[in-house]
């Protein structure tokens, strides 16, 4: 035991003398965070410079907040927040509760040869290298697509769904959860399985039936999980990932489309306007930042359940 | 985009979507690792931690040159090269090549693709060696992004090909990044000459304030046009038509394309996208506009904000409603349009004149070359595809760290000498060309250098004498064997270049140009200015116009459309790129 009135240092160092190994071990992931997300910080610097790569991040002249100020009265700027909030809440709204669903669903299968299939069906398309998806998106909703055809069937225009701004995000979430709805419901599945029986054959004593259970047993048992996959999926509700988006938009649809992070990459690496590019990458990180704060506030005091 | 202004865009090997991801990690991490390196107190470990992530994603951005490449034609050759060429050139201003003493200069270089995948290289290229058995000047090469080599400040003697650089090359001789080469012009007689002899090459040549911050790719002769408006000659023949030769001849033809069942009536993308076929004017030169700024007799004007562009967009728009129109076209994708096309579902679409790649005769789906449309028969048209006679700005500039810089000069200036421009765009005689009978053709001879015009015989590319044992191809051995337009030098276009080729060039060429912009050059004020709202004004343009086109967005709003535009700040840019027009036409 370790006298809590012992220096922090010397309850370290007797700590480290003891588990060395583990440290060790820890080691490799230390420095990983350090170099490639601590060191790597000091370039938000250049949010606030006129940067040029031949004065250096240091050397460039000090602008201030001009990017911030350039952004903010940018024609795109509110149509930018719009999008990357909505694109992110339909996301979290369709998306989050899927998973669980799903996974509540496949807890309920009796047949185990037949729950093993669907499970890795559903999986597989997480595997799925994104370009692969995106290039079977678009061939699928192309104006000869099949997904096209069925929408048509249905009383559809027959017509490019992608080039078409009001379909945008709805593709995009439906295709997203098609992706993740398998490998989401891992962790609750697991959740699932730390359920103590008992409880349920209590409740089957008691006469409650399926449906019952499921409201007073299974989901009070892995709500810890789903409050604390929420309030980092609410972290992340302005970061909506550029790849998907990019590979999908086009020029028509930029206006349903366009997000804060395809933004940035246009200016940075596609306009080299790096300065320009952190500085709007900043805004978001902070948005993001305090997001999760409030996030982890809220749950705290309304479950009792938070990250920290 | 305001780097297009003076990079000439080629039609093999243009990908404008690559993205240079590589570049933006180097950057990044070079920075950490300078930044590591003044702070003296941080862990070695750590900073060679740092060290090894930079080299590893230099790596990556050059793995296409590394992996390439499993036999090495080029070195094998070399030995068997006949050494007799190398004898002694005439002493110019100082400089006597081969020089007493070797010399290596380091070049940065980012070798194209299409050549990395046989070259490793450039010392594997033949004019190279040839060059270095001559002058006695080695290269070494360096293929860092340029930004990284500006970042950490280890500069190299030569750049071939500068661009890129925030505020221009004007900005980088200020910058004391680049040599202002003016002084050394005595070192470089035949590039002077070529000057002095053609005035309005020399305007390319130059920046607006006189300044030489590097050689370019000069080309002689006027280049015709490689881009227009391609159709399926074998279904107009099918359905009894006659070539169109104006916007409602066009419809007609379109419309019957429809009703005898192709798919795609046009597709107004072609390889690059559709907004290509629109810088071109291919069909809004109908209508005197283009899709990018244009030099209307000494205005400069931005074509999609003019009336002139609203009425093409009404006949597209009409066009694309009847179904004339690929409905995919925004989102194209080149190889199953060369496919579709082969395959007769595509009608007519905007081309360069490699129609091979497009056509299968023995499937009655041979392309040709159509006339840019006009409004009515025998018109006029001031826009269509139009080169500048400087392929490569600065495509060989000498950093200011370069302690050999009249050496260098005249080392280079070699290329624009009548020699060079055989040995650059044919190589060496017998190895992979020889001298045929019987004139140039008529192309060729305005891109010939003096004395080699009006000659009996002229230079065709002939790899009968090349040492091939990788069993490349005649158009890869090109790049073992010549130095076609990479590396400043005076260039032929028409290195093998076909009979139809030339055909669909001369339809093009029907189209007048003169409203095409020149080669302006923006101040590194105007840059900045330009750039912080040209790009945004050129998104809102981009997706308007493809919704004016599908109908998203009805034509009634298009003066609002206008106003937006004008609201973003277009006259600012306009403002910028006539002061540069003007300072252009003063040079």
């Amino acid at each position: 035991m370790v006298e809590p009135s012992a220096s922090f240092f010397s309850r370290a160092r007797r700590d480290i003398k003891r588990n060395r190994l583990i440290y060790l071990m820890a080691l490799p992931i230390l420095a990983y965070y350090i170099i490639f997300h601590y060191a790597p910080m000091y370039g938000v610097l250049i949010a606030f410079k006129d940067y040029s790569p031949s004065l250096g991040i240091l050397g460039s002249p000090f602008v201030g907040l001009k990017w911030f100020r350039e952004f903010f009265g940018s024609y795109y700027f509110t149509r930018l927040l719009r999008n990357t909030l909505l694109i992110s809440i339909y996301s979290l709204l369709w998306g989050f509760p899927a998973p669980i669903l799903f996974a509540l669903l496949i807890n309920e299968v009796r047949n185990k040869f037949f729950k093993k299939a669907v499970q890795t069906i559903t999986y597989m398309p997480y595997f799925m290298s994104l370009v692969v998806v995106c290039g079977i998106l678009v061939n699928f909703t192309s104006s000869t697509g099949v997904i096209t055809g069925i929408v048509e069937a249905l009383g559809g225009p027959k017509s490019n769904l992608l080039a078409n701004p009001n379909y945008f995000r709805t593709i995009y979430v439906a295709s997203g959860i098609w992706q993740n709805i398998g490998w989401g419901s891992i962790i609750y599945l697991a959740a699932l399985s730390g359920i103590d029986p008992a409880l349920y054959e209590a409740a089957t004593i008691d006469g409650a039936k399926r449906f019952r259970q499921i409201l007073h047993i299974t989901l009070p048992g892995i709500m810890p999980t789903i409050i604390i996959l929420l309030i980092l999926n609410v972290g992340n509700i302005m970061s909506v990932g550029f790849e998907k988006i990019i590979l999908l938009y086009s020029p028509p649809t930029y206006e349903t489309a366009d997000v804060i992070s395809t933004f940035v990459y246009r200016k940075g690496i596609v306009e080299n306007n790096y300065a320009y590019s952190s500085a709007i990458g900043l805004f978001n990180s902070v948005i993001n930042f305090l997001l999760v704060i409030a996030a982890n506030k809220i749950s705290t005091m309304t479950t009792e359940v938070g990250l920290w | 985009m305001m780097k297009t202004e003076r990079v000439h865009c080629e039609p093999k090997g243009l990908n404008p979507r690559a993205i240079p991801l590589g570049r933006i990690a180097d950057q990044y991490f070079w920075e950490v690792t300078m930044f590591l390196k003044k702070k003296s107190r941080v862990v070695p470990a750590l900073l060679l931690a740092a060290m090894l992530s930079v080299s590893g994603f230099s790596g990556c951005g050059q793995t296409g040159g590394e992996s390439a490449a499993p036999s090495q034609p080029a070195s094998q050759a070399a030995s068997s090269a006949p050494s007799s060429a190398a004898e002694a050139e005439p002493a110019e201003a100082g400089v006597t090549f081969p020089l007493a003493e070797p010399i290596t200069l380091s070049a940065y270089v980012q070798v194209p693709p299409y050549m990395s995948l046989i070259l490793q290289t450039f010392n594997d290229n033949h004019v190279f060696q040839q060059r270095e058995k001559d002058t006695n000047i080695h290269f070494d090469f360096v293929t860092t992004e340029l930004s990284v080599l500006l970042a950490s400040d280890s500069l190299p003697d030569v750049f071939i090909e500068f661009k890129n650089y925030p505020g221009g090359s004007e900005k980088a001789v200020a910058d004391n990044v680049l040599v202002a080469l003016n002084d050394y012009m005595e070192y470089a007689p035949n590039y002077s000459k070529i000057m002095a002899e053609h005035p309005d090459i020399a305007k390319e040549l130059v920046t607006d304030t006189g300044t030489i911050t590097g050689f370019g790719t000069v080309q002689l002769g006027d280049e015709v046009p490689w881009y227009g408006p391609t159709i399926n000659q074998n279904l107009l023949d099918e359905l009894g038509l006659t070539m169109p030769e104006t916007i409602d001849e066009w419809y007609d033809v379109l419309t019957a394309f429809k009703n005898a069942g192709v798919e795609q009536p046009l597709n107004p993308s072609a390889t690059w996208g559709w907004k290509v076929g629109f810088e071109y004017a291919v069909f809004t030169g109908a209508y005197d506009v283009s899709y990018n700024f244009y030099n209307e007799n000494g205005t400069a004007k931005y074509g999609p904000v003019e009336p002139g562009f609203k009425e093409f967009l009404t006949t597209f728009n009409k066009w694309y409603s009847e179904g004339l129109i690929d409905p995919d076209f925004v989102t194209p994708d080149a190889t199953a349009m060369q496919a579709q096309a082969m395959n007769r579902q595509i009608g007519a679409m905007p081309y360069s004149y490699n129609l091979e790649e497009i056509s299968a005769p023995e499937n009655g789906a041979q392309f040709v070359a159509a006339p840019n449309p006009t409004l009515e028969r025998g018109g006029q048209l001031h826009l269509r595809n139009s080169n500048f006679h400087n392929k490569r700005v600065d495509s060989f500039a000498i950093s200011t760290r370069n302690k050999y810089v009249p050496e260098t000069v005249a080392w280079v200036d070699y290329a624009y000498s009548d020699e060079g421009y055989l040995l650059y765009n044919y190589g060496i005689e017998g190895e992979s060309w020889n001298w045929v009978d019987g004139p140039a053709n008529e192309f060729e001879q305005t891109m010939l250098p003096q004395s080699l015009r009006g000659l009996n015989k002229h230079a065709v590319l002939d790899f009968s004498g090349a040492v091939n044992p990788g069993g490349l191809q005649d158009s890869e051995l090109r790049h073992v064997y010549t130095l076609h337009t990479t590396v400043g030098s005076l260039r032929t276009p028409y290195n093998a270049f076909p009979e139809e080729y030339a055909q669909a060039s001369a339809v093009w060429a029907k189209a007048g140009d003169d409203w095409y912009m020149p080669a302006i050059a923006h101040t590194a004020d105007e840059a900045a200015s330009n750039s912080a709202v040209f790009t945004d004004i050129e998104t809102f343009v981009e997706e308007s116009v493809i919704q004016f086109i599908i109908g998203t967005k009805d034509l009634s709003e298009f003066d609002a459309y206008v106003q937006q535009v004008k609201a973003m700040g277009l006259d600012t840019v306009l403002e910028n790129k006539q002061a540069a027009l003007d300072r252009y036409a003063n040079r």
